[in-house]
């Protein structure tokens, strides 16, 4: 079941990411985009971009075990 | 342990890309040889896509991207798509095609049409502000569940869907309000293994040409679900995946159900 508790601690968790790293995994999950689609979009180097997602996606597990969740 | 090899480092990385599916299939087959042989990349990519997974539960309306964002994804990329998808590919597909080499593929789209006379019940009752309890959706008082279900059935414009199995018979049931928030209950999907869960899936703009989204792991033994969706609403649609849940699925729904 989609709990809000799980869903709110995702919103919070998001929201624990810097800008860069969740507008890349945004536009890469919620967009569907390759991580080169989404370098273009934002204008930024593949590198960054692919760092930002990888950077963003662990800080997110780390935001989530702190609230609790996915442990 | 030794340190990483430069190409090593290269390959770490793509994990995060990887395990968001947002990697070209060249380099998709690259980290898949990689984490292959690699426990502690593999322990990365187990890690990363349970972050990918909770993504699902992410509220639509708190995601941070501006619209003019969006606006120069279609103009952006859509030729960049249409070049690599061939000459039928025309502005505003890319995402369509982006999905469809992640796996959407016209099944879907298939059993979208064919459920199409799903009938569609239209309710406008009164207007009951649910928000409050649709937040608070689960609940392991089945009885509460239903009550819920039921008010929000009373919604002015609250949409009324059934989902139905390829057999033809009705196995969950949703109410979708005219905010985009909405309860599914369970009525007849078995329990599935711990290994394993239902999810959810939002069928997203042209009935005949869905894009479709997740809306939420459901778990192994659902009973009610609540959901928050963005845009216009063709229907919804449910698979079984592996536990923890899917960016994108390639495996035949369960059940659909889309709205006249």
């Amino acid at each position: 079941v989609v709990e809000l508790t799980e869903g709110e601690a995702v919103r919070r968790a998001l929201r624990a990411l810097s800008d860069g790293e969740r507008q890349a995994i945004e536009l890469a999950y919620f967009g569907g985009h390759t991580y080169r689609e989404v370098a273009t979009i934002l204008d930024q180097p593949e590198g960054t971009v692919k760092s930002r997602i990888r950077s963003g996606l662990l800080r997110l597990r780390a935001a989530l075990i702190e609230q609790g969740v996915g442990e | 342990m030794n340190a990483p090899t430069p190409r090593e480092q290269d390959l770490d990385a793509l994990l995060g890309a990887y395990a968001l599916d947002a990697l070209d299939d060249d380099e998709r087959a690259r980290v898949e040889a990689y984490i292959e042989s690699n426990d502690a990349a593999r322990r990365e990519v187990d890690e990363l896509r349970e972050s990918a997974a909770a993504l699902a539960l992410a509220p639509v309306d708190d995601l941070s991207t501006p619209p003019a964002l969006w606006d120069r994804i279609s103009t952006t990329i859509a030729p960049q798509v249409a070049e690599a998808t061939g000459p039928t590919a025309g502005p505003g597909d890319e995402l369509a095609a982006r999905r469809a080499r992640r796996g959407w593929s016209s099944r879907w789209v298939g059993l979208a049409a064919a459920a199409a006379a799903v009938a569609v019940v239209l309710l406008a009752v009164q207007v009951i502000s649910l928000r409050g309890d649709l937040d608070d959706a689960r609940s392991p008082d089945s009885s509460a569940l239903a009550a819920r279900y039921d008010r929000a059935t009373k919604v002015d414009g609250a949409r009324e869907l059934e989902l139905v199995a390829s057999r033809g018979s009705e196995v969950a049931r949703l109410v979708l309000l005219p905010d985009g928030s909405g309860v599914m209950l369970n009525d007849s999907l078995a329990d599935l293994s711990p290994d394993e869960t239902y999810q959810l899936w939002v069928l997203m703009g042209k009935a005949q040409d869905p894009t479709v989204i997740s809306a939420g792991v459901l778990g192994p033994a659902p009973q009610a679900a609540s959901f928050k969706t963005e845009g216009p609403v063709v229907g919804f649609a449910i698979t079984i995946e592996r536990a923890g849940g899917v960016t994108s699925s390639e495996n035949e729904p369960l059940a659909i159900g889309t709205f006249a």
